[in-house]
């Protein structure tokens, strides 16, 4: 009996295991003016957090850079409230044009001590057609 | 079977008359014993009687006074027995001395070892999930994140491609500074591992050379332009807590190793891209070029 749970067990995680890589395979997107993105949340002196990002697309772009962000804060990493949100048709430098887009887009003024993440909407396009992907950033401690 | 007859020892009664032993011509134990098992041979079990019984303790009677016994102990003589015989029993008797062959109690069955290997193996399947679920969770790009792990790994042979890192920022925060060819820029931030592929297809031409200082790190960038065709090149400094995520189509992801690093080669919509770790560098190409150009570029970093 102990043995048939084992085998049991074993197989139920080698078939979970499996499944797991068909889901990542399944997961992905494809487009025709993003390349590729990144965004993040640093940390700077005074509890302020940096929000940056690094757009690339496939060629130079009419419109490429970010068009929203949102911020989140946390005192013990594991809840979070949204705390600010940014448009780019309130900050026209979340958006610009050619092939690379690389800047520190906001600074947003944190607690020392609060966690902070950021959801950011990376874009690529003409405005009309172009495509638009979401990029969470990990949580980071904001310091004094 | 045959009529009982009582013993002549019991109640008075007279039984049949045996041979008395005296009367036997044998009086050589070794020769009575032999007679006694000879005669027990000749004798059907199933026609035992009490003849015969009697017979058989005339035998004996005979047998104890051609070779009395000299004393042994029957329980001496029976511990002796299983002092001998030790491994043919499987509990050995309280009396025994720690004499018996260690191997033969210390064995344990095979089964057990193979529960304990494939508790082994689905506890590294455990794990295993746990860091792809971890992965997802963070919005990695899983093969990104493995091609990162193992990068590091192999920095650390022997032989393999120097370890990339920034040296030295010749830019303030915020800046973005413009470099006439890649390996100017790669220099001006003090890296020396190979990083700038010595090839690019003819046909692309050198558009510009970038890098910019942020909150985060250092990105370098340089882009090549053939009409409508795109090739970009791209160096970010980081990318532990947020690496890129890459569009891709479902083509199949290769694994193009070179210098003891993996660089993962993808494909979008036939557009060909290649990313991989060197140090704290997250290094990616992408353009419209094909899959063997692709390759011949990342040969010629090294």
């Amino acid at each position: 009996m102990k043995h048939f749970i084992k085998r049991l067990i074993c197989g139920t995680l080698v078939i979970t295991l499996i499944s797991c890589l068909v889901c990542v395979s399944a997961s992905t997107f494809s487009s025709l003016y993003l390349n590729s993105y990144r965004a993040s949340v640093t940390p700077v002196s005074g509890g302020r957090m940096v929000v940056s990002a690094d757009v690339t697309g496939r060629g130079p772009q009419e419109q490429i850079g970010v068009t929203l962000i949102y911020i989140y804060e946390s005192k013990d990493d594991v809840d979070f409230r949204q705390v600010a949100r940014y448009s780019y048709s309130d900050y026209p430098n979340m958006m610009s044009s050619g092939t690379v887009y690389s800047k520190d887009i906001v600074t947003y003024y944190g607690t020392p001590g609060y966690y902070y993440m950021a959801s950011v909407y990376c874009y690529a396009g003409d405005g009309t057609n172009g495509t638009e992907r979401n990029y969470t950033t990990v949580s980071r401690q904001a310091i004094s | 079977m045959s009529e009982f007859h009582n013993h002549p020892d019991t109640n008075g009664n007279v039984g049949p008359i045996h041979r008395h032993p005296e009367d036997d011509p044998s009086t050589d134990a070794g020769q009575l014993a032999d007679g006694i098992l000879d005669w027990l041979g000749s004798v059907d079990p199933a026609d035992f009687s009490q003849a015969d019984l009697d017979k058989l303790d005339g035998m004996l009677a005979g047998l104890e006074a051609a070779g009395p016994d000299e004393g042994t102990d029957p329980k001496e003589a029976l511990a002796e027995f299983h002092r001998k015989y030790a491994p043919l029993f499987e509990e050995a008797p309280a009396e025994l001395p720690a004499q018996t062959s260690p191997d033969i109690l210390s064995k344990k069955p095979s089964r057990f070892r193979l529960g304990r290997r494939i508790a082994v193996l689905a506890a590294a399947v455990v794990v295993l999930l746990g860091c792809m679920a971890t992965t997802q969770a963070f919005s990695l790009s899983f093969f990104d994140f493995i091609g990162r792990w193992t990068s590091e790994i192999f920095q650390t042979q022997k032989d393999d491609v120097p370890y990339a890192t920034i040296q030295k920022v010749p830019l303030a925060e915020g800046e973005t500074a413009v470099y006439d060819s890649l390996q100017e820029a790669v220099d001006a931030f003090g890296v020396t591992a190979p990083l700038v592929p010595q090839w690019i297809p003819e046909r692309f031409i050198l558009e510009s050379v970038s890098a910019s200082f942020k909150a985060e790190g250092i990105f370098i960038w340089a882009e090549y332009k053939n009409n409508d065709e795109f090739l970009l090149m791209t160096y970010s400094e980081t990318a532990t807590y947020n690496p890129s995520t890459l569009e891709k189509d479902g083509a199949i992801l290769d694994v193009h190793k070179k210098s003891g690093i993996n660089h993962y080669l993808l494909s979008d919509i036939e557009c060909e891209k290649s990313f991989w770790q060197n140090g704290n560098l997250e290094c990616q190409i992408s353009g419209d070029i094909s899959q063997d150009e692709m390759i011949k570029i990342i040969d010629s970093i090294y």
